[in-house]
């Protein structure tokens, strides 16, 4: 199934959990929150959270700004 | 003790400084050093997935507070979200609203931004909204729970100075929370001037980091900040329209 994730279409699994997904990247320790179709998913929530087709998940991490 | 107070929060510096636009982020620690700076801002973006970028929060001193922007946002809702997604990271509840839709100049929409600022401040968040010196805007905000107005001097990275110098003075004159000037401030003299009329604060990220030595000119800005500061405290001597002697005139050797 097709997901968009962050702004790209990605195709995965069935039942893919988020944790499975966000373990596909390489992160280099960033704190980073989940966005799921515009809401915030909690850490603990990751290995519970299934993704189902046409999900926009967002990975939202910090940069410099001013 | 001459404090800046921001809601619950008090700072020693009145020097915010911001941590875009640096050549390398390695530099940010030595910035945050020599400037006293004790508030930085951020801004939230999606995770680079190729794993290459940097990751800023290496750089970034653990005893700096942090104020994530809501740059990107073009709406209060947006807006909104930005601020509860940097909560979430563990940004704290400090944060600057933009809320822009104009890509030339970058002005902020008042409108969006009382409304952003309206819904955060209900929700805990200290909230500086990032808005045209206007003094009704800024009443709106200040009735809305905003814990500073941050006026811009020009558009932002433009480093043209201060360019709505009026305004500013005006909402330093009647707005009863701090003024933290923020954007265009394009030299150490604009930030010595502005706090010499009696802002609490500025927010400098280009002009340091555009700088071709940011550690020595946010060293400057530093001095110019309290410079100007000092100067506000002291309070400036009365100016006249034609000269009058620092020196006796009488009693000249040739008389």
């Amino acid at each position: 199934m097709d997901i968009i994730l962050n702004g790209e279409k990605k195709t995965i699994d069935k039942n893919t959990s988020l944790n499975c997904l966000i373990s596909n990247y390489t992160l280099d320790g960033k704190k980073f929150v989940t966005v799921v179709n515009g809401d915030i998913i909690k850490d603990e929530d990751y290995g519970n959270h299934i993704l189902t087709a046409d999900s926009k998940v967002d990975l939202i991490s910090i940069v410099g700004g001013g | 003790m001459d404090t800046l107070k921001l809601g619950k929060y008090e700072f020693n510096s009145r020097l915010l400084t911001g941590s875009g636009k640096y050549h390398d982020d390695s530099i940010i620690p030595e910035i945050c050093s020599v400037s006293g700076s004790q508030i930085i801002t951020v801004a939230l973006r999606r995770v680079d997935l190729s794993g290459k970028s940097q990751n800023l929060m290496d750089f970034i001193p653990k005893e700096m507070t942090l104020l994530p922007n809501t740059s990107g946002a073009r709406s209060a809702e947006e807006a909104v979200q930005i601020a509860r997604i940097a909560r979430a990271m563990g940004c704290g509840d400090l944060v600057k609203i933009e809320v822009i839709s104009d890509n030339r100049y970058l002005l902020p929409d008042g409108y969006e931004t009382a409304k952003a600022t309206e819904i955060l401040a209900k929700e805990g968040f200290t909230v500086l909204p990032y808005v045209n010196g206007d003094l009704y805007v800024a009443r709106t905000l200040m009735d809305a729970g905003a814990a500073a107005i941050m006026p811009l001097g020009s558009p932002i990275g433009s480093n043209r100075g201060i360019k709505c110098k009026e305004m500013i003075r005006i909402l330093i004159d009647l707005i009863d929370l701090p003024i933290i000037v923020d954007a265009g401030i394009g030299k150490p003299s604009d930030a010595t001037m502005v706090m010499e009329m009696g802002a609490d604060a500025c927010l400098i990220n280009t002009a340091i980091a555009s700088s071709p030595n940011p550690v020595l000119m946010a060293q400057a800005f530093k001095e110019a900040i309290e410079a100007g500061r000092k100067g506000y405290l002291a309070g400036l001597g009365q100016r006249d329209k034609v000269a009058v002697a620092s020196s006796p005139l009488t009693g000249f050797l040739n008389e």
